[in-house]
């Protein structure tokens, strides 16, 4: 089993264990599930950890976590086209973060879920170079 | 015996002549010719003789000169199938030799080919690919140098329309 595996079966407990619980209870499942990472030398996983949870947490408000890579910040008609499309392609709201690269030209790279929308003009350029090679 | 004394000869000494030749005859007979008669036919036989030898050896003369002429033809022809035989072995061994330097060329050949075939594949590839790395790499300098946030918002726009 690999790390993102292991940490999608320890965010599932986690999430599970947390439902129903008051924020207290929350915070002591919380520790032990650190304790328990940090006893097996796993606490790398923690970050994993946390990002399958968040998506559960959206899951469960038919939400859905949206990185979004641009040179630019994007602008409202741009976040929301974006939004648009993901609501589209799964059905769920789109909550996105955003993050600016000057290593991009241009262009809109989207990640969600397991899935990318490679929109920038980078990989456009690279598409046009495997064909022109081919 | 009047006629015989009339003629003047004397019986007497005739009949002393026929006796003395009458000895001498048997002596010539006795001692000359019976022996050489008798040396004679000995020489008649050892020539008959002599001749049905000689008539023998010519006879096996014959056949040996006969026999080795048949041996002599049976080797000649022994000798003329081994020929022919080593002339359809030389042929055939020539024939295959040139079938087998025929095939070594044709391969060579194919081979030759294919490596040329390949280089040039390789050629046309490797030009594609420094082509294709030239034109990327100048879009993408013209692309970054024109690049703004006006242009990259309708870039943007144009692509989530076509998703």
């Amino acid at each position: 089993m690999n790390n993102r595996q292991q940490a999608k079966n320890i965010a599932k407990l986690y999430w599970t264990l947390s439902q129903n619980r008051d924020e207290k209870e929350v915070e002591q499942i919380a520790a032990t599930m650190l304790d328990f990472l940090a006893s097996r030398g796993q606490i790398a996983l923690v970050s994993i950890v946390l990002d399958e949870t968040k998506k559960l947490l959206y899951a469960q408000k038919n939400q859905v976590a949206v990185e979004v890579l641009s040179k630019y910040a994007l602008t409202t008609s741009e976040q929301a086209a974006v939004k648009s499309l993901v609501h589209k392609k799964t059905g769920r709201e789109a909550i996105l973060h955003h993050n600016e690269s000057s290593d991009l030209i241009g262009g809109v790279k989207i990640r969600y879920e397991d899935k990318i929308i490679d929109l920038t003009i980078k990989k456009q350029l690279e598409d046009l170079k495997q064909y022109l090679s081919s | 015996m009047e006629i015989l004394q009339l003629f003047g000869v004397d019986w007497k000494l005739m009949l002393a002549q026929i006796f003395n030749f009458a000895i001498v005859a048997f002596v010539l007979w006795r001692f000359a010719i019976k022996p050489l008669m008798a040396n004679m036919e000995k020489r008649n036989q050892e020539i008959e003789q002599g001749l049905k030898d000689a008539e023998k050896s010519a006879q096996k003369l014959a056949e040996s000169d006969r026999e080795i002429r048949q041996s002599m033809q049976v080797s000649q022809e022994k000798a003329m199938q081994i020929i022919m035989q080593a002339k359809k072995d030389a042929e055939a061994e020539k024939h295959a030799q040139l079938e087998k330097t025929k095939q070594e060329v044709k391969h060579l050949i194919d081979k030759a080919k294919e490596q040329i075939a390949s280089q040039q594949e390789e050629m046309i590839l490797q030009a594609k690919a420094e082509l294709a790395e030239t034109v990327v790499e100048t879009v993408r300098l013209l692309m970054d140098n024109k690049m703004n946030k006006d242009i990259d918002k309708k870039y943007i726009d144009s692509m989530l329309k076509k998703v």
